[in-house]
Parts: C-alpha cells; structure tokens; sequence
C-alpha cells in the first residue's frame, strides 16, 4: 500500500517537474481557451450567462484532449513506459498517477480560464463561488477519469489526437448535461435555463457527477492494465 | 442456424406489419413508424449490452471470436442507432413541428449513437494491429458503462417525448411485440453473420 | 521455506519456458524456451518481425505472454511479480529517461519507483560509476547520444537487477560508445550478472555474449556458441539472404 503511494507520488511528481520545465502543454491550454472565449464573445451580445457555461465546457473539455494526450506521448516518446512497466506490476498506480497530473493541471487551467470568460462575458459569480468551484473540480475529475484512459488508448494510432478528441467527447456527454445546468444556476444566480426542467436542485446535480467520477475512476483504473498489455 | 433465424425474424416482421396496418393502423398514419422507432431503441440497447458482454469476455478469455462478436456487435448498435435518431427525427417533425431539440430521450438516443460512432472509428484507425482488439474491448466497456448515465442526466432536460404509447387495441400491443422480437432475432443474425466474415477476414490476411 | 529459498538460489538466472504470444489474433511467438545462469550472456539473433524484441518485452514483464512461464532467478514473473521484477533491468534503443528532467532527477524517479532503501547514495554511486558526475545537473535533452546510453545503462543498473535485458542496445552508437557499452557489460557479468541481448550484429554481440538463441517467424530454430564457425557462417547467410529479399 506504502509502496503503491510512493510509486503515485513519484509519477505525480516528476511530470510536474516535467511540465515546470518544457510549460507546453499549459501554455497551449491556456492560448486555446482564450481563443475560444473570444470567438464565442464575437457571436454574443454582452451578458450571457448561457453562453458563458457552454464556453468554460467547451474549454475544459478541448484542454484536457491536450493534457491527457501530452501525459502519455511524454511517456511513449523515449520508451519511458515499458521502464514503468518493467517496474512496477500494478498498472493501477501509473493510472492514479496520471490521473491526479491531469486533475491539477486542468485545475491550474481553470484558475485561468474562468476569470477570463467571466470577464468576456461580464459575469460575477462571486455570490456561488463555492458552487462554482464543486462543478468545476467534478467537473475536472470526471474529464480526466476518462481522458487519462482514453489517452493510453490512442497511443499506438498514428492520428491520435483527432481519434481522441472523439472519443473524449462522445464518453463525456452525460457529464456536460448536468456540469451545464449547474453553471447555470451559477451564473443565473439560481434561475434556471430555459431547456432544463425546473426543480432540480444543486446538491442532485452535484451528487449525479460524482456518481460519474467514483464509477468512472474504478472501472478505467480496473481496465487501464489493458491498454499497455 | 443463422439463416434460419433471419427467416423467421422476416416472416415475423411482415406478420407485425400486416396486422399494423390491418388491424392495427394509428391514426394519422405518420405515427405508424413506433413499429419501427420503438424496436429500434430496444434493438440498440441490446447491441450495447452485447458489446459490453463480449469486450469482457475478450479481455478474460483472449479468444479472437468475442473481439469479432464485439466489434459486429457495435456495427449493429450502429445500424439500429441510426434508423432509431432518423425515425425519431421524422416524427418529431410531424408531431412537434420540429427536427430536433434538447430533450430527454432525444439526447439520449443521439449520445447512443455517438458512442457506436466513436467505437467505429476507434476500431478503423489503427495502422498497426498491435493490441488492437485489447484496446477496442475497453473501450466497448467505458462506453457501454457510459449508457446509463446517458439516461440518468438527461432526466435534467425538459421532456416533451411522450413516455409511452397507450395503444388502443391489443392488435397494436401485438403488432408492436412482434416487431420486437423480430428486430431482436434480426439483430442476432447481423452479428453473427458480421463477425464471421470478420473472421473469414482474417484468414485471408 | 528454508528448502524453498535454497532451491530458488540455485535455479537459472533466467529462464524461459514455451512462450508464446500473439497480436491481433496472429501468432507472433511459439514455444520458445530457453536458459540463462548466472554470469553468461546470451544473445537473440532474428531478422526483423521475427520477434525477438516482443520476446524480450515479455521477458521484461512489460507484456503479457499468451502461454508460458518466465522465471528470474527461480520466482515467476506473473505470480511473484514483486519479487521478479526488481531482478530485471532493461535497456532499449529508446533510452527510458525523461528528455527535461536532469540526469539526477531521471535516476531519483526510477529509484522511488522501485522504492529502493538507499535512495541517495544508489543514485550517486550509479552517477559515478558511469561517469556522469559532469552532467548530474544538466537536463537529459542537452546531452550527446553516447552520454545518453550511458545514462540509460545506469537506469537500467540502479537497482542492482540480476538479469539485463538489451534490445537492438547498438542501434545509434558510435564505435567508442559501443566498446564503452560492452566493458560496462562485461563488468556487470563479471559481477554474477546475467545478459540477454538482441541484436542482429553477431560480431559485437560476440564481445558479451557466450550463446545464440535464432528466431525466425517466432519460431525457435537453433542455439548454439557464439563463437562457432558455423554460427558465424549462418549468420552471414542469413544476414545476406534477408537482405536480397528487401
């Protein structure tokens, strides 16, 4: 048990360092949110919470293509993962690892990118922060459950990245429908959107995704062996 | 043996048409297609499960015949994906004026097919055979895994689909059973017949 | 338990037996067995997709065979993987190491993973002993390809592994990095290690290794002394008949 923690530490560890040095894979996260903050800005008329929720969704989910991509082409690059493997027996542990990697990072990113759109769109969602928060960090988990796993999955395809960003994207609709109305109910300051039928309450949605973090986590951490066998 | 069954699920179906459109006709007759969009839905569903069932099996047995049985079984899902979004398309047109709109059953019929969509497409791009059937099972499992929270969130939505049909006579009941079972078998036959020419495939590579 | 470690010290170093694996429903090994003790070498000898290096990466607990069992130094790399694992050191044509990460901080990683009790003073000792006390702060991307190799050698050693596994380990090096890659070898064996390399440079292989296992088509074919005329002869044919095929 001992061991499997200071294993996941050491893989958590070294690819901060590793991103610390090389800051590429932040850097283009963050470019690319901003520019797609911006485009949406252009087709909107000033405050749109709607469009606003739609933004931080679509940025999270383009940027952890990225970072879960990059995650493992750092790996595959020098042969590093078969020392990995030739290492340790439980797969499970360089899952985890990578797995917290890509939540920090993509929680890093979001320290970023949400003050930005909030200024695009001039929102204040100071009164929900605390909601916010919650959405955005289920939010992150869940992407990353499924996009660490898929990212070990694309690495033997030449076109890696456009195969993953399908894939990332058809697995992660059931996360965008309530991580949506919850930032609505962020930003409308509890007023409901138009298509979502009225009554749901935070605590449903919120509970509704961490059902979809813990099973995700388990199963891809159950089957991630797999996909370096 | 399959041949058999794609007969049987033939007569079947025409049987369920001629008592829908005897004794059974909905009145307008453009809501006649629930013959077809309901066991559509149901069919791909059960596709889904078998993916799920054989990309397990697969990854304990390491038995080429589950990767060809899981990969028809996507095929299928497909198929039956899209007749049930098309059907469903045009009769929400004719019913509420409309193509398409964010609600519950609609999204979660259009996410079932993304997900076969991606399972396709995922299975089409290795250039390398490698640990390909490995990785195309687990992936067959997140998705399939992915179904129910399909459902689950897409309660969120507003639905204007109607839960059920109440159907006026038993003809109707009947027709729609028979046309159940009959998509059901029909299905089985395609993923059978499917994976033996994948399996066929191989051998001449 | 007493008789049960007596009989694991006793057993080979390394030994394989019937393995077989296949890819996409396709055999790519069959029924390879072989053996190698303490302090000899062997070398696989195959021409390319003959599947020497996926027989390796089996051996290294990378992969998993299909059938048949791998044994480091008595125990069984699927059963008693925790205990097999740490025996192996592996070396490949990729270097393993980390491009941004220093030639310090690489080593440190890989010995955390395998949870060594020495961390510090292991890391220091493997620097020294592959002269790379220069280099200890510089980033591994910054670095020339023999020092790289060297690096790659001290990752592989850093846990004092029982068996070295070296695929294609010549590929890319210049003639002073191969002797310099051969003396570290011939020390290590010197040591009681033992060596299973691919490669299809018989003459070089010849400088570390005693023995020749040939694959073709994942097939067994033959083993033999490396030194041998006819070893050499047939390594030349087949070398010059694979290469009239391309």
């Amino acid at each position: 048990m001992s061991n499997s923690i200071n294993i996941i530490k050491a893989i958590f560890v070294k690819d901060i360092i590793n991103e610390l040095r090389s800051k590429q894979t932040f850097a283009s996260m963050v470019v690319l949110s901003i520019i797609i903050a911006w485009i949406f800005r252009l087709a909107s008329s000033g405050v749109e919470s709607a469009m606003a929720a739609a933004v931080i969704m679509v940025s999270v989910v383009f940027s952890s293509i990225l970072c879960c991509e990059r995650s493992f082409v750092v790996e595959h690059d020098e042969g590093c993962i078969d020392g990995l493997l030739s290492a340790s027996a439980d797969r499970g542990n360089i899952y985890i690892g990578k797995l917290l990697f890509n939540v920090t990072m993509l929680c890093i990113f979001d320290c970023v990118m949400v003050p930005v759109v909030c200024v695009c769109f001039n929102l204040t969602p100071a009164g929900n922060l605390l909601k916010l928060i919650v959405i955005l960090l289920l939010v992150n988990i869940g992407v990353s459950a499924v996009g660490t796993l898929l990212g070990s999955i694309v690495m033997s395809i030449k076109s890696r990245s456009s195969v993953l960003s399908i894939l990332i994207m058809a697995l992660i609709m059931p996360m965008m429908i309530p991580a949506i109305s919850g930032l609505l109910m962020v930003f409308s300051a509890g007023a409901d959107g138009g298509m979502f039928s009225a009554g749901q309450s935070f605590s449903e949605i919120a509970g509704m995704m961490a059902a979809y973090d813990a099973i995700f986590v388990t199963v891809c951490w159950l089957v991630f062996g797999f996909t370096v066998d | 043996m399959r041949v058999t069954v794609l007969i049987i699920s033939f007569v079947l179906m025409i049987a369920s048409g001629v008592i829908a459109f005897t004794k059974g006709a909905i009145e307008p007759v453009v809501r006649n297609i629930v013959y077809i969009h309901v066991p559509a839905s149901i069919c791909s569903l059960v596709c889904f499960g078998g993916l799920f069932v054989f990309s397990i099996m697969y990854l304990i047995k390491k038995k080429p015949v589950f990767d060809y049985l899981g990969a028809a079984s996507a095929e299928v899902a497909f198929v039956f994906a899209t007749v049930l979004n098309i059907t469903g398309m045009i009769f929400a047109k004719a019913e509420w004026g409309l193509w398409w709109t964010p609600s519950m059953r609609l999204i979660s019929s259009a996410i079932l097919w993304f997900l076969a969509a991606a399972y396709l497409i995922l299975r089409s791009s290795f250039n390398e055979q490698g640990n390909k059937a490995n990785l195309c099972a687990v992936f067959g499992i997140i998705a399939f895994v992915d179904v129910p929270f399909v459902y689950i969130s897409a309660r969120l939505m507003r639905d204007i689909h109607r839960p059920s049909f109440s159907f006026d006579s038993s003809w109707q009941s009947a027709a729609l059973g028979l046309a159940i079972v009959a998509t059901i078998m029909l299905a089985s036959a395609l993923i059978w017949m499917r994976a033996d020419i994948e399996k066929l495939n191989k051998r001449l590579n | 338990m007493a008789e049960e470690n007596l009989k694991k010290n006793n057993s080979a170093a390394l030994e394989a037996e019937n393995i077989s694996k296949s890819f996409a429903n396709k055999d790519v090994l069959r029924g390879i067995s072989f053996k190698v003790e303490a302090g000899d070498g062997v070398c696989v000898y195959g021409s390319n997709a003959s599947g020497k290096t996926t027989l390796l990466r089996i051996l290294a607990g990378i992969l998993q065979a299909k059938d048949g069992t791998v044994k480091i130094g008595g125990w069984d790399i699927k059963k008693s993987a925790e205990k097999a694992l740490p025996m192996i050191g592996v070396i490949s044509h990729g270097t393993m190491t980390y491009p941004q990460l220093t030639v310090e901080e690489n080593l440190k990683f890989f010995a955390d993973i395998y949870n060594l009790s020495d961390k510090k003073e292991r890391v220091t000792e493997v620097i020294d002993e592959m002269n790379l006390s220069k280099f200890r702060y510089d980033v591994v991307s910054s670095l020339s390809r023999g020092t790289r190799q060297r690096l790659a050698i001290g990752r592989a050693v850093l846990h004092r592994p029982k068996v070295i596994l070296a695929d294609e380990p010549f590929t890319g090096l210049d003639s002073k990095s191969k002797q310099k890659f051969i003396d570290i070898i011939n020390k290590f064996k010197k040591a009681g290690g033992a060596l299973v390399l691919t490669s299809h440079h018989v003459e070089l292989a010849g400088k570390c290794c005693e023995k020749i296992v040939v694959l073709d088509g994942g097939k067994f074919v033959a083993e033999a002394n490396i030194g041998d005329d006819d070893v050499r002869r047939f390594c030349e044919d087949h070398s010059t008949s694979t290469k009239e095929k391309i």
